[in-house]
């Protein structure tokens, strides 16, 4: 019986210490779930990847379950602890409960104790008293498993959308793209919205390098193969203008925020008004190229007067004073307003009256209807319906404006002047009266030689069309020069062309020239030939050249039919073969300066300047370069000879000898000293000498010098850009290079080779310096002293 | 014991035995044999004849044997040692014509190892027996008693040349006979001159001559055009000449950017207008070495003014003394102070390069100071007078005797001033400018120490330069130089005046390295002798290179050593294993001071220049073939093998086997 009430009370004992385990178990899960949520947790907000965190979580567990059998905690739970702990808890059981255990022999004493503790733990399990089984409090897990769990969700939900987003983007990313992969644009599209008075079309396209007009609206769509994080444009020129739409920028200056669409595209609209360049950013840095946007300025309207050629036309006080004026003016887009300011001068003297009034053209001949570009603009002047009287004078000078938005761009010719002369008097010359007006866009020759050089560097970045417009502008400008220039010579010359006839000196330009006035009736011509010095046959070429003279007379207003008459008989290219092979005007011996005419320094001059505009109105302004450069050197020439001319007559005075030097009043003059350290000039010239030099070592990283270096180049390109839009081109490689830190350009081969030809041809003849020879070996040798003794010797004086 | 036999064969019998015994041994021989051979006859004496002499020749030829076999037998021989090179530009058709002329058993091939056959692909064109060497004296180590040598292919520069007759002399004191088999020309630029360095705005002379390569039509190859075209660095074409098979080129441009430069020479056929030819001319820009200039005038003038402009802007230092009244100056030091350019004492001239002064001014000078202008022009300052009306009409200049070697004269009746394009080192002015009409001739023409430095289009002198001592005096006609400058030719007015101080003033004296001569390249693994011009400060010098290479920092020490007889040149020889640019630097004796003077040079590898290379080396080696004289053959003892007496040994008592058996 004893033995069943014992065994009875042992399973009871089996049950509660089974139940102690089973509240052990929990206890010890409970406790490992703030460390399951805190790693977790930790691990999902660095790597933003549920699988990660998943991963991590079944981890934590394994090893907690497996510490739990590793670290032996259940095998605690045995009989013996059990009986130890009742003994811990009840004090009624005297520390005698493992006398239960024992199934070994007991003496007597010990089998009264047993039975007395027997029956005290049955009346305990009867009454379930608490603290049979070991209680686990579990309060303080569940609230740090709160606390951590509301900390790493409050963490998760800082930037919810973007964390969500991440999240769900990576479970749809179906690509085995790692976290850390460069991010790249996988589709593009850029539309050019040029302004709306241009005339001109939308063009959609993919190329991310841009030519277009100032004032554009350029919109970008792009899709990235990780969307995820913020995209930037980032516009690098030297007269930024955000206009009112864009997005606010940055704090860290990265450059203007892409937006966002629902179907995962990124776009943004900027207006360009100057060259600039861009690149596309995120967080993470550049997301493929530089770019560039070469931006073409709105060109102010061109006007030619075509009649009157002459800046003074006179009219005899017998003569019908009518006068047709003949005007061609043309803009890039269109011209909205044309008028002629003109002002009628009457009297004389003190008491020269001008009344202002503003005309109209009579005629209007648009070329393209539609476009309002260019047209031929005619206007009949009859001085007598002006009011005008024999002595008065009509100035006038053409306004065209052409149609820019907002604000339109003004043009003026330069001033004609009418006279209707007083007396009969011979006509005067046009150097009579000098125009001091030179309109705004009368350029100089060696302007129109730059913009030629500038034109042949950029043929391979402009397209055809703007290539043939630009050269023909050339082209009026040389025009407009040579006329200029002609006026001051009569104009007198018909065979501008430089035609070298067969009988001609070889190398010596034949110009057929007349001096004195327009008037072939009047017994005033000039009939020496203006001829070249270095021809040694003048009195033959003389008689050449004014038989030559007279079938030409009738030609020499008409330039133009000269021009056909004259060169270009030769259609066979030999008259080319012999000017290119046997005759070189460059190697012309003009001579010394003293003995030159000006005048036929001039009509040289004049001459070259047909060349060269006949090869810039056919597009091939190579060709006309080196005419343009000779008729240059003429023209300086011609300066220098005048100036020669003049000081030949000046007074020389007799040389001072020094006895009468310096016999003034000595008094107030000082003796002093000055230092002064010179700094060097042309840093843009130097600049530019220095990154030559520089990208002569690619291999080395760029430097804080080199970004310096790069960034005032920059600047540098971006002042000419307004004038050549092309050199955007050279800035986006900068612009990589800074980006990449490096010279070496994996991704463009060509960009630092151009970078450099584009340098080399910046740069202008070189200035020499001042440098000591060197020599191999030193004064103080002992046998270089003998030697220099010795010399000394010979040349003693006797 | 030797014996001698016709004065052709030499016997030594039992060599490395005693005497003794080798006499020993033979009369013990030459007994036995006599005892044996009665012993023989009596044998066979109941044989036929024929058997009977059978056995005695026999047993005679097994004596002779048996004393050969015991004897070292030498022949006497003539011959001369001779070997073949090969060098780059043989092919193998060349080589095997010229191997077989010569006896291949006494005969030695040797092959550089930067040659054709090594490099090309087939590797049996080497022979087993033909060895490769790196440097042409090798040869000289594997056979030391060389006297004549066969050299085929492009042959050995000059420098080859002496160095390999030099240890030739030093070994075997008899000189080679050189024999040639040139190589096929090459087409190409040869007999090519550039500057190695220079600074801005310098003028760079690359001249040379095209070689065609000889064709089957002569006739067509005169009438063929090929154009020689200089590339800029960026590829743009500078110009342009058309030229035929040898005629000359020259190019001529200033230079424009710090830096080292390749420039490209291509060659192309006007009939095909693909480039045939390219190679690189490389040289380098750098620092200039701005003097220090004093000016002394009698009156302010705008010469000196555009002067000043012109040189203070590149760190020239400039001390001018202008006289403003009788007793009152006015002194302007730019890019100097009064405490470092001294006070105007008369000591003060050494530190100056170059003293420009005008006529009045050196007139007024009193006697001390122009005795001590003259010590400073004997130690090495140069002047430059700009003439004057007061020069040339003051009586006192034959006495001065800075001026007593320079005659300034003029013409009764002509005009003071004459204008005229004037002209010095290969450039002529665009724009004429006016000068003082005179003559300037040197009073003692015989010497041949002066030079017109710049002349008119009639060859008159107007910058007439005298060297002095280790000075130089020159009298410029010229003193509106600036007309240039205000005409816009400002380039024309800064050559002229870079070219007058680099002819007139004193010599740098800084430390600094020697450019490589014009006419000299250097080449990969080529010996490449750069010297520098030093002074005690020197402490030591390294080389870098080639950029943009895995060596590009890596220093190399240079040992110079002193050059006599002028010691202070110091010099080194490397051998540059890489194509590219390299750097050299020296450092002071100061740890605390930056490097002293750095320059750049530029190896070329051995495959560019190969005309211009196979030139100079067929000009070299044909030189050597006229100098060398002919070898005189050599006595010398061969050895006879003893193979044959071995055999024939074998074979007698064989055949006396044979007849005692049966």
């Amino acid at each position: 019986m004893q033995k069943d009430g014992t065994d009875i009370l042992l399973n009871q004992l089996a049950v509660q210490l089974k139940t102690a385990k089973t509240r052990f178990i929990y206890h010890y899960i409970w406790q490992s779930i703030p460390l399951l949520i805190t790693l977790s947790g930790l691990v999902f907000l660095f790597t933003n990847n549920v699988y990660f965190t998943c991963f991590t979580a079944l981890c934590v567990t394994i090893v907690r379950v497996t510490s739990l059998f590793v670290l032996k905690l259940l095998k605690r739970f045995n009989l013996d602890n059990y009986l130890l702990y009742l003994n811990q808890q009840f004090s009624e059981l005297e520390h005698s409960a493992q006398l239960l255990s024992r199934h070994a022999q007991l003496n007597p004493l010990q089998q009264l104790q047993k039975d007395k503790i027997q029956s005290k733990l049955q009346t305990l399990f009867q009454y379930k008293s608490p603290n049979l089984t070991p209680m686990y409090s579990n309060n303080r897990s569940i609230l740090a498993s709160l606390l951590v769990s509301l900390i790493i969700v409050g963490l998760v939900f800082v930037d919810p959308v973007s964390r969500l987003s991440s999240t769900f983007a990576n479970h749809d990313d179906t690509s085995t793209t790692k976290p850390d992969a460069k991010t790249a644009i996988i589709w593009q599209e850029t539309t050019i919205t040029p302004p709306s008075y241009t005339g001109l079309a939308s063009q959609t396209q993919n190329n991310l390098d841009l030519a277009t007009i100032a004032n554009s609206k350029i919109t970008w769509q792009f899709k990235f193969n990780h969307s995820a994080g913020d995209k930037y444009i980032h516009i690098s020129t030297s007269q930024a203008v955000n206009t009112a739409e864009d997005v606010a920028i940055d704090a860290k200056n990265k450059g203007i925020k892409l937006e966002k669409r629902q179907d995962g595209v990124f776009s943004i609209t900027h207006t360009f008004l100057h060259s600039s360049v861009y690149y596309i950013r995120d967080d993470n840095g550049l997301i493929g190229g530089v770019h560039s946007v070469m931006i073409t300025q709105d060109i102010a309207p061109k006007i030619r007067i075509l009649t009157p050629k002459q800046t003074i036309s006179t009219f005899a006080k017998s003569s019908s004073p009518v006068l047709e004026a003949e005007v061609h003016i043309s803009d890039d887009f269109g011209i909205s307003n044309v008028d002629i300011l003109a002002s009628v001068a009457k009297g004389s003297g003190e008491a020269v009256k001008f009344r202002d009034q503003v005309f109209s053209f009579d005629e209007v001949e648009m070329d393209n209807s539609s476009n309002k570009t260019s047209g031929v603009h005619k206007k009949t002047w009859n001085l007598i319906e002006l009011g005008m009287e024999p002595g008065d004078e009509l100035y006038f000078t053409i306004r065209a404006q052409d149609n820019k938005l907002p604000i339109n761009q003004t043009a003026r010719s330069e001033t004609k002047i009418i006279k209707w002369l007083e007396d009969e008097q011979d006509l005067l010359m046009s150097e009579g009266m000098l125009i001091d007006f030179i309109p705004e866009y009368f350029k100089s020759q060696r302007q129109i030689i730059i913009e030629t050089q500038q034109l042949i560097a950029d043929t391979s970045f402009l397209s055809e069309e703007q290539f043939t417009l630009t050269s023909r502008s050339l082209g009026h400008a040389q025009s407009d020069l040579k006329t200029k220039y002609g006026q001051y010579l009569g104009d007198e010359f018909d065979d501008g062309s430089g035609n070298h006839g067969g009988d001609s000196d070889a190398g010596v330009p034949e110009v057929h020239v007349k001096d004195g006035d327009h008037n072939d009736d009047l017994d005033k011509h000039d009939d020496t030939p203006q001829r070249a010095l270095g021809s040694h046959e003048n009195n033959q070429a003389n008689s050449h050249v004014a038989d030559r003279a007279s079938p030409h007379t009738d030609d020499h207003h008409d330039p133009h039919h000269a021009d056909n008459d004259s060169g270009h008989d030769d259609k066979s290219g030999y008259q080319q073969a012999i000017e290119t092979f046997g005759h070189n005007h460059a190697d012309t011996d003009v001579g010394v300066m003293g003995t030159q005419s000006p005048k036929a320094l001039m009509k040289q001059a004049i001459a070259h300047m047909w060349e060269a505009e006949l090869y810039l109105q056919l597009s091939d302004p190579i060709k006309a370069l080196p005419y343009e450069e000779l008729a240059l050197k003429y023209l300086n020439q011609a300066k220098k000879a005048e100036r020669i001319y003049v000081k030949r007559l000046g007074f020389e005075p007799p040389p001072v000898t020094e006895s009468r030097r310096y016999q003034g009043d000595l008094s107030d003059i000082l003796t002093y000293e000055q230092q002064q350290t010179v700094p060097k000039n042309d840093q843009e010239i130097e600049n530019i000498r220095l990154l030559l030099s520089r990208l002569n070592n690619l291999s080395q990283p760029v430097t804080n010098a080199d970004n310096e270096l790069l960034e005032s180049i920059k600047q540098q390109f971006n002042r000419e850009a307004a004038s050549r839009p092309a050199l955007m081109v050279f800035n986006a490689t900068i612009e990589r290079i800074q980006l990449s830190k490096s010279f070496e350009l994996a991704d463009c081969q060509a960009c630092i080779p151009e970078l450099q030809s584009e340098l080399w041809r910046q740069l202008p003849a070189p200035v020499a310096e001042p440098n000591l020879p060197q020599q191999k070996y030193r004064g103080n040798n002992p046998i270089m002293q003998r030697y220099a003794d010795f010399l000394n010797q010979q040349t003693r004086p006797q | 014991m030797s014996v001698e036999l016709f004065s052709q064969v030499h016997i030594n019998f039992l060599p490395g035995f005693p005497v003794w015994v080798s006499y020993f041994g033979l009369i013990l021989l030459i007994l036995t044999f006599g005892y044996c051979l009665p012993l023989i006859f009596k044998r066979v004496s109941k044989q036929g004849a024929f058997r009977k002499w059978l056995v005695v020749i026999l047993n005679l030829v097994l004596f002779v044997n048996v004393i050969a076999l015991l004897s070292d037998i030498q022949v006497k021989r003539t011959h001369v040692s001779s070997a073949t090179l090969i060098t780059v530009g043989a092919d193998l058709a060349l080589v095997e014509k010229q191997l077989t002329e010569h006896d291949s058993k006494l005969h030695s091939t040797f092959v550089l190892a930067n040659s054709d056959l090594i490099n090309s692909a087939n590797e049996s064109t080497i022979e087993n027996n033909w060895q490769v060497i790196h440097q042409p004296e090798q040869l000289l180590f594997a056979k030391p008693q060389l006297q004549q040598l066969t050299v085929i292919g492009d042959g050995l520069s000059e420098q080859q040349w002496n160095a390999l007759q030099a240890l030739s002399q030093e070994q075997s004191r008899v000189p080679l006979e050189i024999h040639f088999a040139p190589s096929t020309l090459r087409s190409g630029p040869i007999e090519m001159r550039w500057i190695k360095r220079l600074v801005i705005g310098e003028y760079q002379k690359i001249s040379g001559k095209l070689r065609i390569a000889n064709v089957d039509d002569t006739a067509s190859l005169r009438k063929q055009i090929y154009q020689v075209s200089l590339l800029q660095p960026d590829g743009e074409i500078l110009e342009t000449k058309n030229l035929r098979d040898g005629e000359a080129f020259q190019f001529s441009f200033p230079v424009s950017v710090r830096g080292q430069w390749l420039y490209t020479l291509t060659v192309t056929n006007t009939g095909t207008s693909a480039p045939e030819m390219s190679e690189n001319i490389a040289f380098s820009v750098e620092q200039n070495t701005p003097p220090n200039i004093l000016i002394v005038q009698s009156a302010p003038s705008f010469e000196t003014k555009h002067f000043k402009n012109w040189a203070s802007q590149f760190n020239t230092k400039l001390t001018s003394q202008t006289q403003i009244s009788q007793n009152k100056y006015i002194t302007q030091y730019l890019n100097t102070s009064k405490k470092e350019s001294e006070e105007q004492g008369l000591d003060s001239l050494s530190s100056y390069d170059l003293l420009l002064i005008d006529g009045r001014a050196l007139l007024g000078l009193s006697e001390e100071y122009r005795n001590a202008i003259s010590r400073a022009i004997n130690a090495g300052l140069g002047i430059l007078i700009i003439a004057d009306q007061s020069l040339i009409t003051d009586n006192q200049n034959h006495q001065f005797t800075i001026l007593s070697n320079i005659e300034i004269s003029t013409e009764a009746n002509d005009s003071n001033t004459i204008s005229n394009l004037l002209r010095w080192s290969q450039i002529q002015t665009a724009q004429p400018i006016s000068y003082l009409n005179a003559n300037l001739t040197s009073k003692h023409p015989r010497l041949k120490n002066y030079q017109a430095l710049v002349t008119d289009t009639q060859n008159k002198p107007v910058v007439l330069n005298q060297n002095v001592g280790l000075g130089n005096v020159a009298i410029s006609l010229v003193n509106n130089s600036y007309q240039w400058q205000l005409s816009g030719e400002e380039q024309t007015y800064s050559q002229y005046w870079q070219y007058l101080i680099g002819q007139i003033s004193r010599p740098s004296s800084e430390v600094n390295w020697l450019p490589i001569d014009e006419e000299e390249v250097a080449y990969v693994n080529d010996p490449l002798r750069i010297c520098a011009l030093g002074n005690n400060n020197v402490h030591s010098a390294y080389y870098q290179g080639p950029i943009n290479s895995s060596t590009e920092n890596l220093k190399r020490t240079l040992l110079l050593a002193p050059s006599s007889p002028i010691t202070e040149k110091q010099c080194s020889v490397i051998w540059p294993e890489s194509q590219g640019w390299y750097t050299r630097s020296l450092n002071p004796a100061d740890a605390n001071q930056t490097i002293v003077s750095q320059s750049s040079f530029y190896v070329y590898s051995k495959q560019q220049w190969s005309s211009w290379q196979q030139s100079g080396k067929h000009a070299a080696s044909q030189r050597q073939v006229q100098q060398s004289t002919a070898a005189i053959p050599k006595e010398y003892l061969e050895y006879v093998s003893k193979y044959p007496f071995w055999w024939m040994f074998i074979v007698v008592v064989t055949l006396l086997w044979i007849e005692r058996k049966y």
